[in-house]
């Protein structure tokens, strides 16, 4: 039976991450007749199908997205494809009509090619795989806005704006009471309530919701309130949540305390309706064989290609796990932080074998992309995933005896998980089709990349650039895992250590017209997360001693 | 200069004449945007967004949220006007338009030598003896339906086509008509608001009943019902996990085929008890009758597919909002469970039930009901714009009628009120009692009420001086509200030509308009230093 997921994006980055991951799987879809047998993921999950005023077919995401209108830019806020009738009716008024440009700073000359990237892809282009590459590589720098390369269409009631009221206090971090604000707009909570109502009611069952938001920001606590609100309607659905934490600067002044502490409050509130919660970070991705630049558009991608492959595990159907299942077994013993850490790409060597490649590039060297995460620590649940080795790859070489007892990529995988989680509830599954990429995905793999994703030892004498127009990455193979391990503790115990600063709390809870009792009550349901994990032994928590 | 100077060099200061300056010029700024719109005849403003997105509106209240207003005076004169909204539903532009006359008119004075302070003691004065002139001149009514009529009339012809405003006039008095109950405070909420992209904004119109914007999710549920025994509950009808941490353990395929019955079982139970209360109520004499089902939570292929055996219409994920209006207007109880207690009281009536489908999206229709004490707009239009005008539009025509409602009282419209409030202060009886120059200030005050007239004369092509002069002559010689014919140029009595405004919207325009303008007039120093979100905004 079919389960459906909504997916949630609140606020820029989550944005850029979400444009990313559309565009990836749009490019994932199989079209052609002949291949439909290797088909693994079920779209239909994510995607729904839908009916124009004029009878044409639509496959869009089942998402709601939250932004300002300035991040729409060429973006209509119904999108492209169900417009209305403006040919008739038109305008009701007798008398004079004065036309009010808004935004005309946005109407330059990159916005129009944005565009034109997402009227391009054609369903010829979209079958032969052909598709139209700017010569123009600088794109990064043009990207001002992740709808300047959204390629996926989306369904009118995806696309929800911020009031304007509470719009001009939204992108800074101080802003923990502009969730609630938001939703005090009567207009807004009910528009809200009807976007989600429209894609709910359209679920036959539904497994449950993905969000996706920034943490220290205002996004942060609306996505707290939906997150209430969702878990008061559908207490039986999943709710795996993936914050996005900034680089935040150290507290040296109240302006920077706050933003700190509007995460805490914000991860507390999402620690107690979520069932798992996976932050990652949004700078400083420690990835070998990756070129990329620090900007939204090329971090987002390579975030977006791991919550790619991470989210297969209840995307494809074979796996038998429902998002209910996979976040029951993964957050033990009430631990709902996980983290998330990728080999993109999955180091295969060309003309080698699985075996030799993971003795040169072992599992364990695994990229972290949650952020304050204390290293070393051997995780008690993982979900792992690995997609992309194509059949065809050899196992091992001859003169290995030892590993003769291994018929298929599966059992090595899992050996070599094994020998990395000794001691862990593990579960690993392994996906053929590789992650797609296709144009606008930025070119950030580095020169011995093949285009299906191989490593060579030969590194090719032509730069990055040069080679994007003649042969782009086409297809890598990707394995990530997801897991829950001690080292999480740091991230909770960081925003318990905030609640010592008792000047800047008294600030805080004035400029937010908080209570310092409520203050005190997340700090109290902090520690008891932090009550869970056992307390490292080269970290020694500093004693409570408050009188309270 | 000044202390802020020594310790924030970059701070941005202006002070005395030039901070007046700066607040007026932004406020006269404000007015000039907006005092185009006032009135039958004011123009209608497009905005355009860069994606080619259109909104097309005249509601000053819906323009003032659309544009970003950077400016921080005018920010703050756009947010009373956005309270004005909120707290009386209507106003907005003629507040604009009052808090930016009052400025320039005192502008005048000050610049002469008057004191700030001054002129706002004379805006006091003046202010009380307005809302004695307000009082005075209200006219009395019940909830007759025909004043109310000329009020809803009056409020929506300024913001839509004068056919449009009228069809629309109908729809929201008879709206609040039917939801009002005596002795209670009228919920508007009671009043569902669905739109539907179909057909052209004349087709707008008021069902006695709910219109939901989801159907049945099965092709064989009937389309149609006539005589519908309606059940409302909140019983989840989907295959659930008995467990969160459960699992199925199982050695064969057949072993697992009745695990998975087994917990089926516990869902389909629940809804052969419906079906079993529909078997029982829809037979004998009621064996034409047909069962309507609407759960508020889920309901599976399966269980929709039992029902539809049944011919039940059944109706997932109905609104938390609608099921309130839904017992209201069919009656019945809404379950929460399906257990012994699931009887024929529970049950509402509706006389017919009907589906209609436009593209991805089906409407159901559930009218006739025993007692529409909850009410559904239908608001059509071919494009997604011209149901956004409506919709504003709307929503402030049922402000009007429930203040009409509530005050009991209405004030005669088209500029009367201002005229006669005006020739009240300037009688020198009233300003012989004000002592000094306070005398200034409320004169300043008087002559900044005559704005509305004025507008409304220049957005109907007419010439404000002449129109005004000839309104205050008919008004002094025959002492009866005057107003503004738009169409004629005349003068005519409003009472007669059934224009009324209401009069909460009057005193809260008054006396908010006033508490800014005088506030801002006080303002001697503007500084700006700091907060990097103020910078960043302007």
């Amino acid at each position: 039976m079919q389960r459906e997921i909504i997916t949630l994006q609140l606020g820029e980055y989550a944005n850029h991450v979400g444009a990313h991951w559309w565009n990836l799987q749009e490019a994932g879809f199989i079209y052609d007749p002949k291949q439909i047998a290797l088909k693994e993921v079920e779209n239909d999950i994510l995607f729904r199908q839908g009916l124009t005023f004029r009878g044409e077919e639509t496959y869009t995401p089942r998402l709601l997205l939250f932004d300002v209108r300035s991040s729409l830019r060429t973006l209509p806020e119904q999108g492209f494809l169900y417009k209305g009738d403006s040919s008739r009716g038109g305008v009701t008024w007798n008398g004079a009509i004065e036309k009010v440009e808004r935004d005309i700073t946005s109407n330059n000359k990159e916005t129009s090619e944005g565009e034109d990237i997402a009227m391009e892809v054609t369903d010829q282009e979209r079958i032969t795989g052909a598709c139209y590459i700017p010569s123009d590589t600088t794109i990064a720098s043009d990207v001002m806005s992740w709808s300047d390369y959204l390629v996926t269409q989306l369904h009118p009631r995806s696309v929800n704006l911020i009031p304007n009221e509470v719009e001009i206090g939204f992108p800074h971090s101080n802003s923990y009471c502009m969730g609630s604000l938001c939703l005090q707009n009567a207009e807004f909570s009910q528009l809200i309530e009807n976007q989600l109502h429209f894609f709910v009611e359209d679920c036959d069952n539904l497994q449950g919701f993905q969000l996706l938001s920034g943490l220290s920001d205002g996004y942060g606590s609306l996505t707290s309130q939906l997150l209430s609100s969702l878990s008061d309607e559908y207490h039986k659905s999943g709710k795996c949540c993936i914050p996005f934490l900034p680089s935040l600067p150290l507290i040296d002044s109240f302006d920077t305390f706050s933003p700190h502490l509007t995460l805490a409050l914000n991860l507390s509130d999402w620690l107690e309706h979520a069932s798992m919660l996976t932050p990652l970070s949004n700078s400083q991705l420690p990835l070998p064989f990756l070129h990329h630049q620090s900007n939204s558009y090329h971090t987002a991608s390579v975030l977006a290609a791991a919550i790619d492959t991470a989210s297969l595990i209840y995307r494809i159907p074979e796996s038998g796990l429902d998002m209910q299942d996979y976040t029951s077994i993964l957050t033990a013993s009430g631990r709902k932080l996980t983290s998330l850490s990728t080999l993109l790409p999955f180091p295969l060597l060309r003309e080698s074998t699985l075996l030799h490649s993971l003795s040169l590039h072992p599992l364990i060297s695994a990229a972290c992309l949650t952020p304050s995460v204390h290293a070393s620590c051997t995780p008690i649940t993982a979900c792992n995933i690995v997609r992309g080795i194509p059949p065809s790859y050899k196992l091992f070489g001859t003169g290995t005896s030892s590993y003769d007892s291994f018929t298929s990529p599966n059992d090595l995988i899992s050996h070599e998980f094994g020998s990395k989680y000794s001691g862990c509830n593990s579960f690993s599954m392994l996906a053929n089709s590789p992650l797609t990429l296709r144009y606008p995905f930025p070119n950030i793999f580095s020169s011995n990349i093949t285009h299906d994703g191989f490593i060579t030892s030969h590194i090719s004498t032509d730069t990055v650039e040069s080679r994007l127009a003649t042969n782009p990455v086409k297809s890598i193979p990707v394995s990530t895992a997801i897991e829950n391990h001690n080292g999480l503790f740091t991230l909770v115990n960081n925003c318990v250590e905030l609640f010592q600063n008792k000047t800047y709390l008294q600030l805080f809870s004035v400029a937010q017209k908080l209570e310092l009792d409520t203050l005190q009550e997340t700090r109290h349901s902090l520690l008891d997360v932090l009550d869970r994990y056992p307390v490292p032994e080269d970290l020694v928590l500093q004693s409570d001693t408050d009188s309270d | 200069m000044t202390a802020i100077k020594e310790l924030n060099p970059n701070a941005e200061i202006a002070r005395a004449g030039q901070a007046l300056l700066l607040n007026v010029n932004a406020a006269k700024g404000l007015q000039e945007v907006m005092r185009t719109n006032l009135g039958p005849k004011g123009t209608m403003k497009m905005l355009v967004s860069g994606s080619g997105d259109i909104k097309i509106t005249k509601d000053g209240n819906v323009l003032l949220h659309e544009m970003q207003i950077q400016h921080p005076t005018a920010s703050l004169i756009a947010r009373t006007s956005t309270a004005q909204d909120q707290i009386t539903g209507d106003g907005t532009t003629s507040n604009v338009l009052l808090i930016g006359e009052l400025l320039k008119q005192a502008e005048y004075y000050v610049s002469e030598g008057l004191h700030p302070r001054v002129a706002t003691e004379g805006f006091d004065l003046a202010k009380i003896k307005a809302l004695e002139v307000l009082d005075l001149i209200r006219v009395k009514i019940g909830a007759e339906r025909h004043m109310l009529i000329n009020v809803a009339r009056t409020s929506l012809r300024t913001k839509v086509k004068q056919d449009l405003a009228d069809l629309l006039t109908e729809v929201v008095v008879d709206a609040v008509l039917a939801i009002k109950r005596e002795d209670f405070h009228i919920d508007l909420h009671m009043i569902e608001i669905m739109e539907m992209m179909h057909q052209t904004e004349l087709d707008t119109k008021l069902i006695y009943g709910i219109v939901t914007d989801h159907g049945g999710r099965h092709p064989d549920m009937p389309r149609r019902i006539d005589q519908a025994f309606v059940l409302t509950c909140n019983v989840s009808m989907e295959y659930e996990k008995s467990e969160i941490n459960s699992s199925f353990v199982y050695k064969s395929s057949d072993q697992r085929e009745r695990l998975v019955l087994a917990e089926r079982k516990f869902t389909d139970e629940k809804v052969q008890r419906i079906i079993d209360l529909k078997k029982k109520v829809c037979s004998g004499p009621n064996s034409d009758k047909g069962f309507l089902v609407l759960n508020q939570k889920g309901i599976d292929p399966l269980s929709l597919d039992m029902l539809a055996k049944e011919n039940i219409l059944g109706l997932r994920r109905v609104k938390r909002r609608n099921m309130e209006r839904l017992m209201l207007a069919c009656g019945g109880e809404a379950m929460n469970s399906v257990d012994d207690e699931l009887t024929s009281d529970c049950l509402g009536y509706a006389g017919v039930v009907y589906q209609h489908t436009l593209g991805e999206d089906t409407y159901t229709f559930i009218e006739d009901v025993k007692n529409p004490a909850s009410v559904t707009i239908l608001i059509k239009g071919p494009n997604n714009h011209s149901i956004v005008q409506i919709k504003d539009a709307i929503h402030d025509g049922l402000r009007a009628v429930m203040n009409a409602i509530e005050d009991e009282c209405i004030i005669p419209g088209a500029g009367a009120f201002e005229i006669a409030a005006h020739s009240a202060i300037i009688d020198p009886e009233f300003m012989n009692d004000i002592k000094g120059k306070a005398k200034l200030g409320a004169k300043a005050f008087a002559d900044a009420l005559l704005i509305t007239p004025k507008c409304l004369a220049q957005n109907a092509g007419l010439d404000p001086q002449d129109i005004i002069v000839k309104l205050q002559q008919e008004y002094s010689t025959n002492k009866f509200p005057v107003g503004l014919d738009i169409y004629s140029g005349d003068a005519q009595f409003p009472i007669d030509s059934g224009i009324f405004d209401n009069y909460r919207v009057k005193r809260q325009l008054i006396q908010s308009a006033t508490a800014i303008a005088s506030n801002l007039l006080l303002v001697d120093e503007v500084m700006r230093a700091g907060m990097s979100s103020l910078k960043q905004a302007s």
